[in-house]
């Protein structure tokens, strides 16, 4: 056949057309009994419920870990899990801490000074090249 | 606590009568405050008297030259009572052995036959028919209903003022026999004009007669007498209240009668008789209507467990994707959620294993 | 332009049937149904209406016997968990948040999408039928947006822009994509929000070969045969192939087969809870969104002959290959550059380590410039669907002649 196709699969624009947030579950952890989990339980009294009513798109699920510290647990989209422990904080630290969470995409935290911005489109104004530079002074001898 | 020792008591005088600001300056401030403090303490020291003659007692009886100097006796009973109270020791029962001739004639058992069981052995039926004769105080279950606690309150002060009125004291109201919920719901509450003084005032005469019938049946006082009847007729004339309407009385309603003193404790404690509810000491001084006693009976405890408070949390429980969990989930719930749990399960009994630890 | 009939089709999917003719429920529904995460003394979740107005798709055939006659059925031995779970899991309403999917899209119908046909082979609660409407519905616009942008695209790069946009692993990466996990097996106790599918066991040999012979319509056996593309234009599916599947829903499905079949029925049911119009969106936010760089798309074999035939066929003057610079002949990377001239006018440009290199990439070059021409003004067919004024005007889009076949 003089043309064959190669088979791929499309790339996701997240963004481009619908939204959907990396953050897909959060868990928060407490503790009846410990100390530092004092400001996690007033945290799930009183400002969680707006929290889980703004974000309607996450699953929140609240549970106890007995004698352990309080945590916040974030499922992400790529499979990942990032978790922060929230022991001796106070409930405004901790709604800190959930939007910390609910921003983050699942990817590991580093260090990206080469290529700030990354885009599947190539570049509008062109890559300049030897080859197809203008005669005139500008142009190398090749 | 072992308590410190008492030949400072001089010196404590002294402070205390020139003022401890400006006691001496060789004594050091901790000093004086501990002083102060312990002479406060001496008149009501409970520990055990001190040997007399100790340091102390000798020093007393050689400042106030005379054998038994105030303050050298038996400080626990107070200064001027230096002996013990006389308590009166029964005699015990005749006919019962002495426990010391008693004593000579033990014999320690090497089998159980034929011994006296105590407690344990009994099984459940018995316990529970010996059981039934406790009169308990309280019920042992609290009543929640709004409905069943504010039947309880009208009661309670139709019972507590009838009584009022009728001149006997509370201390014999005892756990109910007849039940005056719906009577006393047609009861009214009137006070006078310095809102101190409040009567009942019955609709009839038969609602009347049955509430103080069920009153003086609770009072055991009344099966004392031998004629009961009369009784009654006394307490009916007593409970009269056939005032005619004056224009200083108006007509309360249950909720804002107010609670004396004289009858505040009889009514909380029946109230505690009849729901259970035990309020605790800041909440009755806060009661000083009956309406305020109810609000306080209505106040459940605040949960212990933060899951039962986040239960009830309408806001929390109306959100969709939200979960609660009272339990720690473990390893086993999520493979549960998740469906592999049936798996593993079939699995280890199919190979004849333990499925989980317990 | 006629309004496609698809609605009434569809809506065979909602009526309810008859009590005679519906099949019969394979379990009672308990009294008291416990969540999976029940013990004894606790538990308790949220339960909440996602939408006052909604009203679940399938509840005649789930609607619970009177109580006093329902066994307690435990919730491990259905195959698939009940209507009324849906309503507290709290996967479920993200789902249907994440995924902004219109108020009307109830979410027992999403639930009932996340149920493959290998979990509960009731169809009134797996999502077959749902998938079969999807699948045609995302073939068609996907079908009208390709043809209406790209009139010149050849087939099998159509098959394959087609595939990229709507095909099996393409839509098993949009499921990873949109945060839906699958259960490990399929149950009544399972969280709703999970898609629930029998997984097929590992070492199964999927790809179709074991299936038998693939026997045509004439009763042909064409399985050892060559496959030309009329056999795939006829027999083919919308992404050209032709594969019995191979498996048997009892013996499992893949887990790309499974997301395959959920995206294709939450598409269908948009369509029937929601109408065209919020079908459209979504598939426009949610895969017309998609990056495709359709040149990536070719492969050719002979360039430079195709391209001669096809500008013998426009007539065009034949194509001539010029170098525009160079570099480095003699050394151990050259560089040259060739332009292939219609004449005056440049049809492509090539870079490439020889001559004959750069010649094929200009030529390719030139060839894709051909073929992925797009119109600017484009109506595609479904926009001018409606009566009146509700649709666009409608524009004719172009149609080409045809591939250049040499």
């Amino acid at each position: 056949m003089p043309l064959t196709a190669l088979r791929t699969v499309s790339k996701p624009q997240n963004g481009v057309g619908a939204f959907i947030l990396q953050c897909k579950r959060l868990d928060f952890h407490y503790c009846d009994w410990a100390g530092s989990s004092r400001g996690m339980n007033s945290f799930l009294k009183g400002t969680l419920p707006a929290f889980a009513k703004a974000n309607p798109q996450i699953e929140i699920t609240v549970s106890p870990r007995p004698t352990k510290h309080p945590v916040i647990r974030g499922h992400y989209i790529n499979g990942r899990e990032k978790a922060i422990c929230v022991r001796k904080m106070d409930p405004n630290q901790i709604l800190q801490k959930a939007e910390l969470l609910r921003d983050a995409s699942g990817e590991k935290l580093r260090r990206e000074v080469r290529r700030p911005v990354k885009s599947l489109n190539e570049s509008v104004r062109g890559i300049w090249s030897p080859f197809h530079a203008p005669i005139e002074e500008k142009r190398w001898k090749i | 606590m072992r308590r410190l020792p008492r030949f400072q008591q001089s010196i404590d005088l002294l402070l205390e009568s020139t003022g401890y600001p400006h006691a001496p300056s060789t004594i050091c401030r901790t000093c004086r405050l501990r002083a102060a403090s312990q002479a406060r303490r001496a008149a009501f020291s409970t520990s055990a008297p001190r040997n007399e003659g100790s340091l102390a007692n000798r020093l007393k009886n050689r400042l106030f030259k005379k054998k038994d100097a105030p303050g050298t006796g038996n400080l626990a009973y107070g200064v001027t009572q230096p002996q013990a109270p006389e308590v009166e020791v029964e005699d015990s029962v005749p006919g019962e052995e002495a426990p010391r001739e008693y004593a000579n004639q033990y014999e320690p058992a090497s089998k159980w036959d034929n011994l006296e069981w105590v407690g344990g052995k009994k099984s459940k039926k018995d316990r529970t028919d010996t059981r039934e004769e406790i009169q308990w105080f309280m019920p042992r279950t609290k009543a929640t209903k709004p409905n069943d606690i504010a039947a309880a309150v009208r009661r309670a002060l139709v019972e507590v003022l009838a009584l009022q009125e009728a001149g006997i004291g509370f201390e014999a109201l005892r756990l109910p026999t007849v039940s005056i919920d719906d009577l006393a719901a047609d009861v009214q509450y009137q006070v006078s004009g310095t809102g101190q003084d409040v009567r009942l005032r019955y609709p009839n005469d038969e609602v009347k007669s049955e509430i103080l019938e069920s009153v003086v049946l609770s009072v055991p006082q009344a099966a004392e007498v031998d004629d009961a009847a009369s009784f009654l007729q006394f307490q009916r004339a007593s409970a009269v209240v056939h005032e005619p309407a004056v224009a200083s009385r108006k007509t309360l309603l249950w909720k804002e009668v107010p609670l004396d003193p004289a009858n505040k404790f009889a009514i909380i404690k029946r109230v505690m008789q009849l729901t259970g509810i035990r309020l605790a000491d800041p909440k009755i001084q806060r009661c000083d209507t009956a309406g305020k006693l109810f609000h306080e009976l209505l106040q459940r405890p605040q949960p212990t467990k933060l899951a039962d408070a986040l239960k009830i949390d309408n806001e929390l429980t109306s959100l969709n994707n939200v979960t609660f969990s009272s339990r720690r989930v473990g390893p086993i719930d999520k493979e549960r959620q998740v469906g592999r749990w049936k798996v593993i399960e079939r699995e280890l009994e199919s190979r004849g294993l333990p499925v989980t630890m317990s | 332009m006629k309004r496609a009939r698809i609605e009434r089709w569809g809506s065979q999917l909602l009526q309810s049937r008859p009590q005679g003719t519906r099949p019969q429920c394979l379990y009672q529904q308990p009294q008291h149904p416990q969540p999976h995460n029940h013990r004894p003394q606790w538990h308790w979740q949220a339960v909440r209406a996602q939408s006052t107005t909604s009203t679940p798709l399938s509840s005649p055939s789930r609607r619970p016997p009177p109580a006093s006659h329902a066994p307690r059925i435990p919730r491990e031995s259905l195959p698939s968990p009940p209507l009324s779970a849906a309503r507290s899991s709290a996967k479920l309403s993200a789902l249907h948040a994440r995924l902004s999917l219109p108020s009307r899209l109830p979410l027992e119908t999403l639930a009932r999408a996340l149920i493959d046909p290998s979990a509960d082979p009731n169809p009134d609660l797996n999502n077959a039928s749902l998938a079969l409407l999807g699948q045609d519905l995302l073939g068609y616009y996907t079908a009208e947006h390709l043809l209406a942008h790209y009139p010149r695209l050849p087939q099998t790069v159509l098959y394959a822009a087609q595939y990229a946009y709507v095909g099996g692993k393409t839509l098993a990466a949009v499921t990873r994509e949109w945060g839906v996990e699958a259960a490990a097996e399929p149950g009544g106790e399972v969280d709703p929000g999970l898609l629930q599918f029998k997984r097929v066991k590992p070492g199964t040999d999927i790809s179709g070969a074991a299936a038998g012979e693939t026997i045509g319509p004439d009763g042909v056996n064409r399985s050892q045969w060559r496959l030309g593309m009329g056999m795939r234009n006829v027999s083919g599916d919308e992404f050209g192939d032709i594969n019995a599947s191979g498996l048997d829903a009892a013996a499992g499905v893949t887990l790309e087969d499974a997301s395959k079949t959920f995206v294709r029925a939450l598409v269908g049911a948009v369509y029937l809870h929601c109408g065209q119009l919020s079908t459209k969106r979504f598939y426009a936010s949610h895969f017309l969104s998609r990056q495709l760089d359709l040149s990536t798309l070719f492969a050719f074999r002979t360039p430079t002959r195709d391209l001669s035939r096809l500008c013998a066929r426009e007539g065009f003057e034949a194509p001539v290959a010029r170098l525009l610079s160079e570099t480095g002949r003699l050394s151990r990377h050259p560089v040259f550059v060739v332009g292939v001239y219609s004449g005056p006018d440049k049809l492509g440009e090539g870079a490439g380590a020889s001559l004959d290199e750069a010649r094929t990439r200009a030529a390719a070059a030139a060839l894709k410039s051909w073929y992925l021409y797009s119109p600017e003004e484009v109506t595609v067919p479904s926009e001018a669907e409606g009566k009146g004024d509700q649709g666009k005007r409608w524009v004719p889009c172009m149609v080409d002649c045809g591939e250049v076949i040499a």
